[in-house]
């Protein structure tokens, strides 16, 4: 609440249309009470900080050399959330699928196709991964960190079992990742 | 001039709405993950040496079976190799040795061989005859084969000759060679 005299009244005016022609958060100016030669004016003056959460690889793409045996590879990312923040994690493949034979098995004894687990971790105490079986990703699934992940950093992991005998070739997945404060 | 103010009033309060709506901002990142396999091609475990043991006079002899692992991740080609193109003796005398490939006659001994072609059977994938098999020309035993991880038996059998053998040892060497093909 913001008490001034009948002198600064007109600037006061002044500076409340010049505000809402901003449209900076909202406020409301009401003329008060006239207690003899001074003039009240009550000014309530509120912002908004907008909500942002941003997302963002120095590598988008990681290239590993698979064998029969489980294996890990991490990319790392950055992350600002100015709220609390769910995570939405979608496979084009459900895997990584051979990229000549696709996904369906062709040859006995062979398999050309890789499920994982992928995890979206947050380097926040108390952060809490979000982690997907990449045969479920392909319709997002959804998690939350649980957190304010403001300026942080973390890694998208990627995680393989041992399996059959892989054909021997190129295997790929693309993966979307989306997130959301709230 | 308290209606100027309201008139503001009105006009913050008419933009409020839209920023309060403003609650989630979505982002996000698409990654991708490649992985390479590398293409494997084998024959493992299998006898250096295979020994026919003692030839009849015309060369007769128990098949000799041996075990190998065929391992390929990729589609492929397979062929077979004779170095001789077919069991050949070993000598110093030029008389002893076969007048050609398809003629294992003796050079200076005709009435006998100095070769013995012989056959090899490699299960699931084909089988050669050294009859067939130039010297250094590999024969064909299947193209665009599916991938294979399995134990194969090779076989290998003497061809009768129609003349008798001189004495002495017969050697050869074959190679079997897996060619990976685009898929």
């Amino acid at each position: 609440m913001l008490y001034i005299n009948v002198r600064a009244r007109k600037a006061f005016i002044l500076m409340a249309s010049a505000l809402s022609s901003l449209a900076f958060g909202s406020y409301a100016a009401n003329a008060h009470s006239v207690n003899g030669a001074h003039q009240n004016l009550q000014l309530n003056i509120s912002g908004q900080i907008s909500p942002k959460c941003g997302l963002s690889f120095p590598d988008n793409e990681a290239d590993v050399v698979l064998t029969e045996r489980a294996g890990t590879t991490s990319l790392p990312f950055a992350v600002s959330c100015n709220q609390r923040m769910n995570v939405q994690l979608r496979s084009l493949n459900g895997g990584l699928q051979h990229t000549e034979v696709g996904r369906a098995p062709r040859f006995n004894g062979f398999a050309n196709f890789v499920p994982y687990t992928l995890t979206f971790s947050i380097d926040s105490e108390g952060a809490r991964d979000v982690s997907a079986d990449s045969r479920e990703m392909t319709s997002p699934v959804q998690g939350t960190v649980g957190q304010i992940p403001f300026e942080s950093n973390g890694s998208l992991t990627l995680a393989w079992a041992a399996t059959p005998p892989l054909l021997g070739g190129q295997y790929r997945d693309v993966v979307e990742i989306r997130i959301s404060g709230y | 001039m308290i209606k100027r103010i309201l008139i503001a009033t009105a006009v913050v309060a008419a933009a409020a709405p839209a920023m309060a709506a403003e609650t989630t901002t979505v982002n996000g990142a698409t990654v991708a993950f490649s992985g390479n396999r590398a293409t494997v091609c084998e024959v493992r475990d299998y006898e250096n040496t295979v020994q026919f043991g003692a030839l009849g006079e015309f060369g007769a002899a128990t098949p000799v079976s041996d075990t190998a692992s065929i391992y390929c991740n990729v589609k492929f080609n397979a062929s077979i190799a004779s170095q001789n193109g077919y069991l050949r003796l070993v000598t110093n005398d030029a008389g002893a040795t076969p007048i050609s490939q398809s003629n294992t006659t003796a050079t200076a001994y005709q009435q006998f061989a100095s070769a013995l072609d012989y056959g090899i059977t490699v299960q699931g994938l084909g089988s050669a005859n050294t009859t067939a098999i130039g010297a250094s020309s590999p024969v064909s035993l299947g193209s665009n084969l599916p991938p294979i991880s399995a134990s194969a038996q090779l076989t290998y059998s003497t061809v009768t000759s129609s003349k008798p053998l001189l004495g002495g040892n017969y050697v050869d060497s074959v190679t079997l060679t897996l060619t990976p093909v685009a898929f």
